[in-house]
């Protein structure tokens, strides 16, 4: 009987520590880019789970896909998918793959997670294939498992300026990520209506991002931690991420 | 100063113009009110038979801003539904996604 009720819990500690992230779960978002002062809209951006079964086990499929409006299409098309296949209860990556169609410019990257090494397959353009293998940490995550990682976490008890850090890998080596909390502010999440949100400050070593506390994100202060508003600032500009939908949460 | 306006007018009016025809109606709306600042004080620094030009280029800006409208009221911020040939390269990238997977599993 004893058993059965530690069992029991250590499902329901699973159950809240990690598995907030569902299958199902379909986020539209969106994107703004600043041009010359004003926030244009320029894309839509995709966040959805799925659940993908092979031979032996299931995995969480989390697929990040950014489109540009179809009146861009012709100026400047985007077509980004980014894609994580983790495991359902720990959010540690197995596969991850990058698929970059920015106006013309092509780039592909597949990351194999094996143990504490990855072996990455990476194609830019007509460029040949380049392979490359490195050494992780044990708890490395790739991009887009972090941010769904970073929705796991307890932030409920994290005071101003608090930092957290993690490690990812991007563009084929590894890299720390220190996450900052800032505090909470009431946001609009699109079909949520208007909600406290946890701020959240994103710095990373990489030349990708830049400025400090420029990188910004707001978590939905509640179980969920659904992302409403993702500020970042990188090399050619400015740009936002507004939550329009949210389903299957 | 009535050539100053007409020049400042002018230039904001193609900038106006070009913007409007890209999707970036909304930029396009600071160079419309200059133009119509501009024409206006340009007609003002006319004489009567001086008037036409910065009339045309009113009447320019006033087209431009209906334009505007009419762009951010019709044209909706959809991106294009996804091809049959798109839908069956997803299934297949899924598809050698699940055998790498399964590859990997078996190590």
């Amino acid at each position: 009987m004893m058993k059965k009720i530690i069992c029991f819990c250590f499902v329901l500690a699973i159950s809240f520590g990690f598995s907030q992230i569902k299958s199902g779960e379909k986020l539209t978002f969106s994107a703004s880019y600043n041009m010359s002062g004003l926030m244009t809209p320029l894309a839509q951006v995709t966040m959805e789970t799925s659940t993908i079964a092979t031979a032996k086990s299931s995995y969480l499929h989390l697929s990040c896909q950014a489109a540009t409006y179809s009146k861009w299409d012709s100026f400047f098309k985007i077509r980004d998918v980014y894609e994580s296949y983790v495991n359902p209860t720990t959010l540690m990556p197995s596969l991850y793959k990058r698929s970059i169609n920015e106006g013309g410019f092509v780039k592909t990257e597949k990351y194999v997670f094996k143990g504490t090494s990855v072996s990455s397959t990476s194609k830019r353009m007509k460029k040949p294939e380049k392979t490359t293998t490195f050494s992780i940490g044990g708890s490395t995550q790739d991009v887009v498992s972090m941010i769904y990682k970073l929705r796991t976490m307890d932030l409920s008890a994290m005071k101003n300026g608090q930092t957290k850090s993690m490690m990812v890998v991007f563009d084929e080596k590894q890299i720390p990520v220190t996450v900052k909390y800032m505090g909470k502010e009431t946001v609009s999440a699109g079909n949520l209506g208007s909600k406290e949100c946890y701020k959240l400050s994103v710095s990373a070593n990489t030349k990708a991002l830049k400025g400090t506390d420029k990188n910004l994100i707001w978590l939905t202060a509640d179980a969920k931690k659904i992302p409403a508003i993702i500020k970042f600032s990188i090399k050619v500009g400015v740009g936002q991420l507004s939550l329009s939908n949210a389903s299957g949460i | 100063m009535r050539k100053l306006f007409i020049t400042l007018a002018t230039v904001f009016a193609i900038f106006g113009m070009i913007l409007v025809v890209a999707p970036t109606e909304q930029m396009a709306f600071i160079p419309v009110i200059l133009t119509l600042i501009s024409a206006f004080l340009a007609l003002k620094f006319s004489n009567l038979e001086q008037k036409r030009f910065p009339k045309i280029l009113l009447v320019i800006a006033i087209l431009t801003l209906i334009i505007i409208g009419a762009k951010q009221f019709l044209i909706k911020d959809e991106i294009a539904v996804e091809t049959e040939t798109e839908k069956i390269q997803k299934i297949e990238s899924q598809k050698q996604d699940v055998k790498e997977l399964e590859e990997l599993e078996g190590l």
